[in-house]
């Protein structure tokens, strides 16, 4: 009968709660907090701190071999396949229109994935994290969830947690963040330069782009094709306009399912063992950085570029490069209208913003490739 | 401890990756761009002569 009682007091979940397993919920609490009262990247932050909040439950065998948070990860994380489907979704909803009218802005999404660079060796100075770890932390900078989840990975998968929600959390904050060093490297007059009307790019050009850009970046970085396959054939679907229903479910239902099952998955892995520790503050501060030198990178490119060129671009698009798509091209937007009234910016910021995804799925596709 | 000559030409190759695949990229663009305006251009003189 002792025996008994004592099995049955062994079984209770309660008996086994911790006080890592507390304090992994209240952060739970602040992720649901984020997205739901202030709509901070609500689809992402909500299953991942619902994942947070029943991954820590004991006793569970959720996240143990053949648990469904375990499969979850396993079979769509770790074998890196949602990443990419959450790609073909992105592609079958991204205009490359402004890319294909205005080619250079190419470089100012390739400019600002020097924030990448700049968190890698910052966090590499703290002497808290290995290289494959400070390549993760580098890749916040891109400000592209998805590719931070898929380096995260492949280079180091008790990083995920830490990584995603930093990089989901600071591209909410794209507002905030972008502003003052976009001002503090800029002039009024700078930020108030007007650009033209852009030309429409053919039908012809923009279903051309794909194809080519495929063969373009999976040839000099085989590593990033997973990403850059799934992105551009998601664009194909949308741009050849023969099938809508492929279209329709890359961008919907598809990507809604992939959401649910990376949200959970990911937020699985942030136990109390791998999440409260000194390293997760240096992910997120070394966040910051890469957010912040991305943007600088980016601005700067823009003016050396209006030393050379005719065409002189307003150097607040460079800003956009830092990916989060759209956030950061209306962020900037804003900027040129509050110099200049006159000012529209927005398809012309969104050059740099679509680049600089292609851009950080390169730089992550170029990290496996040197450090694996 | 960390190798820095490693850690250095890990951010170096992937800079001039990163560079250089949208240079390429931007260049392509451009070139694929005027050929498929020439060929519209000369398909739309054919059809007026």
């Amino acid at each position: 009968m002792n025996q008994l009682m004592t099995e049955i007091i062994d079984g209770l979940g309660v008996m086994h709660l911790t006080p890592g397993n507390v304090a992994m919920w209240l952060i739970a609490f602040v992720l649901f907090y984020l997205a739901i009262k202030k709509g901070v990247e609500p689809l992402l932050l909500l299953p991942i701190g619902f994942g947070v909040f029943a991954a820590n439950f004991p006793l569970t065998g959720l996240l143990e071999e053949g648990g469904l948070f375990y499969i979850f990860y396993h079979y769509g994380i770790e074998n890196e396949l949602i990443p990419p489907l959450i790609f073909l979704g992105l592609g079958a909803m991204t205009d490359f229109g402004p890319v294909i009218a205005n080619p250079k802005t190419l470089l100012l999404g390739a400019a600002a994935q020097l924030g990448v660079y700049a968190a890698f060796f910052g966090a590499l100075f703290t002497g808290l994290f290995n290289v494959k770890e400070a390549a993760c932390i580098g890749i916040i900078g891109g400000a592209d969830g998805p590719t931070s989840i898929f380096l995260s990975a492949n280079l180091a998968p008790h990083m995920m947690g830490a990584v995603s929600v930093a990089a989901y959390s600071y591209m909410a904050l794209v507002p905030i963040i972008i502003p003052p060093i976009a001002k503090a490297l800029t002039t009024k007059q700078e930020r108030a330069m007007p650009m033209g009307m852009m030309r429409m790019p053919s039908k012809t050009e923009k279903i051309v782009f794909p194809v080519l850009a495929s063969i373009v970046i999976i040839l000099l970085v085989p590593k990033s094709a997973p990403l850059i396959a799934m992105f551009m054939v998601g664009n194909l679907f949308m741009e050849s306009a023969v099938v809508d229903r492929l279209t329709d479910v890359a961008r919907n239902a598809l990507m809604n399912i992939v959401t649910i099952l990376l949200g959970l998955g990911v937020g699985s892995t942030m136990t109390a063992d791998s999440f409260l520790n000194s390293k997760t503050i240096g992910v997120f501060i070394m966040g910051v950085v890469a957010f912040a030198f991305a943007t600088a990178g980016g601005v700067l490119l823009a003016k050396l570029m209006n030393l050379f060129t005719k065409n002189k671009v307003n150097p607040l698009i460079g800003a956009a490069g830092v990916s989060a798509v759209p956030m950061a091209a209306r962020v900037v937007h804003n900027m040129g209208t509050e110099a200049n009234p006159q000012n529209y910016l927005l398809m012309h910021a969104m050059g740099p913003n679509v680049a600089g995804v292609i851009g950080t799925a390169v730089a992550a596709g170029a990290f496996i490739t040197a450090i694996l | 401890m960390v190798d820095w000559g490693n850690a250095t030409s890990v951010a170096l190759s992937g800079i001039i990756s990163v560079f250089a695949v949208l240079a390429v990229l931007q260049i392509a663009v451009t070139v694929s761009g005027k050929v498929i305006e020439g060929m519209a251009k000369s398909q739309a003189e054919k059809q007026k002569s």
